[in-house]
């Protein structure tokens, strides 16, 4: 029996009810990785015997009459540079083929504690770095809608999990949009929380000052349940926020408040900004037009349009990025010196032993971070590159709390387009940061925000496109309401095709259904 | 060709070297070309920044840069013992190891001095 099209909190629900137990979930995951794998590489670690034995504890407790807890039996795909005790955690490098982490992540203790099953771990760029899962040193993770396209990255392989319908949840880390922009790819929801609301314990450092974990998932229903089992403070992280979370579930049906039923956006204001106009060229007209129309649908919710301004943040973001971010990598990266784990060169110095292993165990893209980052941090260039980006990033906080005093979110493109094609941008690096101009601001501001499928292309084989919601900090509760009323209206995230010629036909007519139905132009 | 002038320097072969001396990676002669050129255009990309700060079109003198956690201040641990036995779960993971030491190739030789020729199996040891 297959299982794949249930949501997160169906699976918990029918474990309850012992309608089927968790060993049969796991056992359906397993076969479905099985048969796709093949051709999307989502996944770079299984880890069956370990999974089982979670899954047979989660039923022992429902045999038993206990609270099999908030995510009983709900297989779950982590990032490959998440901990988890006894599983391999790669970040996707050589360097850390073989090492397996003696601990886990605070996210892998809240997941288990809460009944979930770490089944396995998904392909991503090596140490998150990229935007498109092909510079995974293990090989390209492929999109589920379209197998000769990307499915984005960084974390590419988890959102494939989602949108391949192995699994209704799966995390990622978001340094610079590599939650959100695989979400947009694969036609999934994929939510950045606020920078300090979920612990980075045990998640393999890229850039400390912008990394976050979040959650993919097919329903909004299950980014709220996710959230609310890994949203917790943790004294191991100190830049964890002990403030106290939301009840996320509480936001998740505005429509049935008193007087909002017709109208559950009522109230708020979504912006939109003003110098997306200026970039026509450099955003594709689909994805344009996906963004309009899900901004008319949220007018006829109720909301109102307002416009707002960044100029700072979409016309100098990318460059302050990518000075910040590879320094805090240069910085972080040191530590893989062949010493204590990983992949280690047989050397007759220590010098050489250093420069062997990080030559031979980095691939390209990480290489190229790390000299960039080491060259903006190094003696006489610190105040020209990163001291000037600091004081960009500074601006750039300031405009996101400016504009707020206007809205209530802002709504941009996830990504300026939709899936590329594998081997298109691979060798220019530059173009491939571009795929991040609308995601990036988000993390140097530490705001949250969330991805859902607006729409897709027009085509033969149609390709999902994202819309970015962005919220003020803390705004995770706003965040999940509207994309709640959006999805009341677009139907729950599908499941791709994942290269069936018949899926892809049917998938094609719903798709043309779900892009014709929508408002027109505001 | 200073560094305060960087908008004028371009990075050649020597200079990606240094950086990679510094950053303790060995980089292949036939990587050398594509690293150059990367680098030519990135730091022209980067330099959009100090151009908009001199051409007044970002003001930034007045600005201080980002602080990290300007708006919240963590509080610190709870200052109680706990118990960590970590040292061979930790140990376990190690290329090399002897006892309870990591295992490098010996830094100072039999004469000292760092690079000095250290004799085949003799390694030192690093807590």
């Amino acid at each position: 029996m297959s299982f794949s099209s249930l949501s997160a909190a169906e699976i918990v629900g029918g474990i309850r009810k012992r309608d089927f137990s968790a060993v049969e979930i796991l056992t359906s995951f397993y076969e479905r990785a099985e048969s796709l794998e093949p051709s999307l590489h989502a996944l770079l670690h299984r880890a069956p015997e370990i999974a089982r034995k979670h899954a047979a504890a989660v039923d022992a407790a429902v045999a038993r009459g206990e609270d099999p807890g908030p995510l009983a039996g709900v297989p779950v795909v982590l990032k490959d540079n998440m901990c988890v005790r006894g599983m391999p955690a790669t970040c996707a490098s050589r360097i850390l083929e073989g090492w397996i982490p003696p601990y886990d992540a605070t996210v892998t203790e809240l997941l288990e504690t809460s009944g979930a099953v770490v089944a396995a771990k998904g392909n991503m760029d090596e140490f998150a770095m990229g935007s498109s899962t092909e510079f995974s040193a293990f090989g390209p993770a492929s999109n589920p809608w379209d197998t000769e396209r990307v499915p984005g990255g960084s974390s590419g392989g988890s959102a494939v999990s989602v949108a391949a319908g192995y699994t209704p949840l799966a995390l990622g880390s978001d340094t610079g949009g590599s939650i959100r922009q695989p979400a947009s790819f694969c036609g999934i929801y994929g939510l950045k929380p606020t920078y300090g609301l979920v612990s980075r314990w045990g998640l393999v450092a890229f850039a400390s000052s912008l990394d976050q974990i979040g959650p993919f998932a097919r329903t909004v229903e299950d980014l709220a349940l996710s959230l609310s089992v890994i949203a917790r403070p943790d004294p191991r992280d100190a830049t964890s926020s002990r403030r106290e979370r939301p009840d996320y579930f509480a936001s998740l049906a505005p429509w049935k408040a008193p007087g909002r039923e017709s109208a559950p956006l009522a109230g708020k204001r979504i912006a939109v900004v003003k110098e997306l106009r200026n970039r026509k060229d450099s955003v594709a007209a689909e994805v344009d037009d996906v963004l309009h129309k899900t901004l008319a649908l949220c007018r006829e919710e109720g909301a109102e349009i307002v416009e707002i301004s960044l100029p700072v943040s979409l016309e100098f973001g990318l460059p302050c990025y990518y000075i910040l971010a590879p320094a805090e990598a240069s910085s972080n990266l040191a530590r893989f010196d062949g010493v204590r784990y990983g992949l280690s060169s047989d050397q007759k110095s220590l010098i050489d032993l250093y420069l062997k292993t990080r030559g031979s165990g980095f691939g390209n893209e990480v290489k190229r971070r790390i000299l960039t980052g080491t060259y903006v941090l190094s003696s006489g260039y610190y105040d020209a590159y990163y001291l000037t980006a600091q004081k960009v990033r500074q601006l750039m906080k300031k405009e996101f709390a400016a504009a707020f005093a206007g809205c209530d979110l802002i709504a941009l493109p996830t990504a300026p387009s939709p899936a590329f094609r594998k081997g298109e941008l691979v060798n220019d690096p530059i173009q491939m940061y571009l795929a991040d101009v609308f995601t990036l601001p988000v993390n140097l501001a530490g705001l949250p925000a969330l991805s859902l499928n607006g729409g897709f292309t027009s085509g033969e084989k149609p390709l999902p496109v994202g819309v970015q919601f962005i919220a003020p900090k803390w705004g995770e509760p706003e965040l999940l309401s509207t994309a709640a009323v959006l999805e009341k209206k677009l139907g729950t995230a599908k499941i791709a095709p994942c290269g069936c010629a018949k899926a892809s036909a049917d998938r094609a007519a719903d798709a043309g259904i779900a892009g014709s139905e929508r408002g027109g132009e505001i | 060709m200073t560094p305060s002038d960087p908008g004028a320097y371009a990075l050649d072969t020597k200079a990606v070297r240094h950086v990679a001396d510094l950053a303790r990676l060995r980089v292949e002669d036939e990587e050398m070309d594509g690293l150059v050129k990367h680098f030519g255009a990135i730091l022209e990309h980067f330099n959009v920044l100090s151009a908009a700060g001199k051409e007044g079109r970002l003001d930034l003198d007045a600005v201080d840069p980002f602080l990290f956690s300007d708006t919240e201040i963590p509080p610190a641990r709870e200052d109680v013992p706990i118990v960590s036995s970590v040292r061979e779960d930790v140990l376990g993971s190690a290329p090399r190891r002897k006892d309870s030491f990591f295992v490098v190739p010996r830094i100072l030789g039999q004469h000292g001095g760092e690079g000095s020729s250290s004799p085949c199996g003799e390694e030192g040891v690093s807590s």
